[in-house]
C-alpha cells in the first residue's frame, strides 16, 4: 500500500492493497481537520485490509473529518458488505463499472455521490468510440451503500 | 469383467416449478438415481412417511405463500432429523436478501442455484449428489471439464502467499476474465490461504496453534503440514482449491461465521487477535461457488469456482451455491 499526505495534510493519497501488511497508523495520527482522501488507486482489500481500514476510520475520525474521493470497485464493495466500513467518513465520489456498447471495452467511470442520489446515473460516452456506456453492474446493489453512508 | 453399476439411491425431488424439477429430474435419473417427483411440501412428507429416500432435493424459490414457508419448515425438519434424508436445496440466492436467509433461518449446508432461466448446472448439480452420497467428496476435478489445465503449488509459510496471489491474479487475467473478477479470484485465493496456514494447524489436543497469531506474524509449517494450493480452468470456468493436513474446520463454526458477518451487527469484523473473522464471508461473496470438504482430523479442502465473464454485471451478479461436505469417520 502506498499512502502520502499532500497539500499540507489536507490531501491523502492511499493506493496498492489494503491487506494485513497495511499500516495506517502514521496517516491516522496525522489526520487533522479536513482530510480529503483520494482512494482511486486503491486495488485489491483482503479481510484483515478491512479490519486495517475500519481502525484507521475510527481512529483518524477523532482528530479529522474525513472525505473520500474515487472510491474503487473494491472499495465500493466492502461499502456494500461491512456495516460501518467508512465509519464517520463523507463519501464524495466513486468509481462505476461500465460497459460500452459500441466497442464493448470495460470502463469506470467517476460519479458524485450527489449526482447519485439525485438519480443522475448516465455514465458518459466512450473515449475510445464515443459509444453509449452502460452501468456494467446491477444498479440497486451497487448503490446499495448510498442508504448506509453520509 | 466389468464394473459393477453405481448402486441405485432413491432420491425425492420436491419443485412446483417445471422449468427447474424437468432438467433436474431428467439428470437425477441419468446418473442412475431413482427420482419422485412431487410438487408440494405436503405431498414430500406424505411420501417419506411411507418411502425410504437418500437425498431431498427441495428447490426453493417457486412456490407461493404458503407453500413457500412450509417449503422452509420441510428443508429444517429435514436438516435436523434423524436418520431421513440428506437435503440439497436449489435456490436463486443471488445478493444478501437472499443469502442470508438460508444460514439464518435454515441452517443450509448445501445449496445449488438455478439461473433467471431455470438452467441448472449439470456439472455441479451431478457432483454435488455424487458427493453427498457417496461421501468420496474431495478434489476439483469434478467440477471441470475434462482435459481442465489444473496447476499446483505447495505453500510452507505465510511469506509464500503474496506470491500465490499475484500469481493466480495473473492467471485469471490470461483467462480472459474481467479485471474485478481476477481480482476477485486473487482475494479469495490470499483469504484461503490465509485460513489453511493460520487457522488450520491445530495441536495434537486439537487446540489451534496460530489462529490467535497477528496475520503479520509469519508463520512457517512443517513440510508435512504443507498447504496444497490448485488452481485450473477449463474455458468455462476458473478453480481454485486450498487443501490442508489437519481436517480441524467445523461445519458449525462455518454457520456461526457467515450468520456472524450476514448479520452486519456490532460484531461483523472480529476485535480479538488473529484474524478478521471475514475471510469465509469475504470467499463466499467473490466466488460463484464455494465448497468446503472436510475430513475430521486428517484434511479440509476449500473450493472456490468462478465462471469466466467479461462482464462485471456478469461476474457480481450471478447467483450464489455454497457445500459443505463432511466425510464421516469409517
Amino acid at each position: 500500500m502506498q499512502l502520502s499526505f499532500e497539500d499540507g495534510g489536507r490531501r491523502l493519497v492511499i493506493g496498492g492493497d489494503f491487506t494485513e501488511e497495511s499500516d495506517f497508523g502514521p496517516a491516522a495520527a496525522q489526520a487533522r481537520g479536513e482530510v480529503e482522501v483520494d482512494l482511486g488507486a486503491v486495488r485489491r482489500i483482503n479481510s484483515s485490509g478491512v479490519r486495517e481500514w475500519v481502525g484507521f476510520v475510527r481512529a483518524a475520525g477523532k482528530a479529522a473529518r474525513l472525505t473520500l474521493h474515487r472510491c474503487p470497485v473494491s472499495f465500493v464493495s466492502q461499502m456494500n458488505m461491512i456495516s460501518n466500513f467508512v465509519g464517520g467518513a463523507r463519501v464524495h465520489s466513486v468509481l462505476v463499472p461500465g460497459l460500452c456498447s459500441g466497442c464493448g471495452a470495460a470502463r469506470e467511470e467517476l460519479a458524485l455521490v450527489a449526482d447519485l442520489r439525485a438519480g443522475r446515473r448516465d455514465l458518459p460516452p466512450c473515449g475510445a468510440c464515443g459509444g453509449a456506456v452502460e452501468l456494467d453492474a446491477d444498479e440497486s446493489e451497487y448503490f446499495s451503500f448510498l442508504s448506509r453512508v453520509d | 469383467m466389468s464394473a459393477a453399476p453405481p448402486p441405485v439411491s432413491p432420491v425425492l425431488l420436491l419443485s412446483p416449478n417445471e422449468r427447474v424439477s424437468r432438467p433436474a429430474e431428467r439428470l437425477l435419473s441419468s446418473a442412475g438415481h431413482a427420482v419422485t417427483h412431487v410438487t408440494t411440501p405436503l405431498q414430500a412428507r406424505t411420501w417419506l412417511r411411507v418411502h425410504r429416500a437418500d437425498l431431498a432435493v427441495v428447490e426453493l424459490d417457486s412456490a407461493a405463500v404458503p407453500a413457500a414457508e412450509e417449503t422452509v419448515e420441510l428443508v429444517r425438519s429435514l436438516r435436523e432429523g434423524r436418520g431421513g434424508p440428506r437435503v440439497l436445496v436449489l435456490t436463486l440466492a443471488r445478493g444478501e436478501g437472499h443469502l442470508r436467509p438460508l444460514f439464518e433461518r435454515m441452517h443450509l449446508l448445501n445449496f445449488l442455484t438455478f439461473g433467471d432461466d431455470a438452467t441448472i448446472d449439470p456439472v455441479e448439480l451431478l457432483a454435488t449428489v455424487s458427493k453427498i452420497l457417496t461421501g468420496d467428496i474431495f478434489g476439483v476435478e469434478r467440477y471441470l471439464a475434462p482435459g481442465a489445465e489444473v496447476n499446483e503449488i505447495s505453500v510452507t509459510g505465510s511469506h509464500q502467499k503474496k506470491d500465490v496471489v499475484e500469481r493466480l491474479e495473473a492467471f485469471a487475467k490470461e483467462s480472459g476474465c474481467h479485471v474485478r473478477e481476477a481480482e476477485a479470484f486473487a482475494v479469495a485465493a490470499d483469504e484461503m490461504v490465509t485460513n489453511a496456514v493460520y487457522n488450520a494447524p491445530v495441536d495434537r489436543d486439537g487446540r489451534p496453534r496460530y489462529a490467535a497469531l497477528s496475520r503479520r506474524e509469519r508463520v512457517t509449517l512443517e513440510p508435512h503440514e504443507a498447504v496444497t494450493v490448485r488452481y485450473g480452468r477449463d474455458g468455462r470456468r476458473l478453480c481454485l482449491a486450498t487443501s490442508d493436513p489437519f481436517g480441524s474446520l467445523r461445519p458449525e463454526v462455518v454457520l456461526d461465521y457467515l450468520c456472524k458477518c450476514f448479520g452486519r451487527g456490532e460484531g461483523q469484523i472480529d476485535e480479538k487477535a488473529g484474524g478478521a473473522g471475514l475471510g469465509l464471508y469475504t470467499v463466499l461473496n467473490l466466488v460463484h461457488h464455494f465448497v468446503l470438504n472436510i475430513a475430521p482430523g486428517e484434511r479440509t479442502e476449500a473450493i472456490g469456482l468462478l465462471e469466466v465473464s467479461q462482464s462485471y454485471r456478469r461476474f457480481s451478479t450471478r447467483a450464489k451455491a455454497f457445500n459443505v461436505f463432511v466425510r464421516e469417520e469409517r
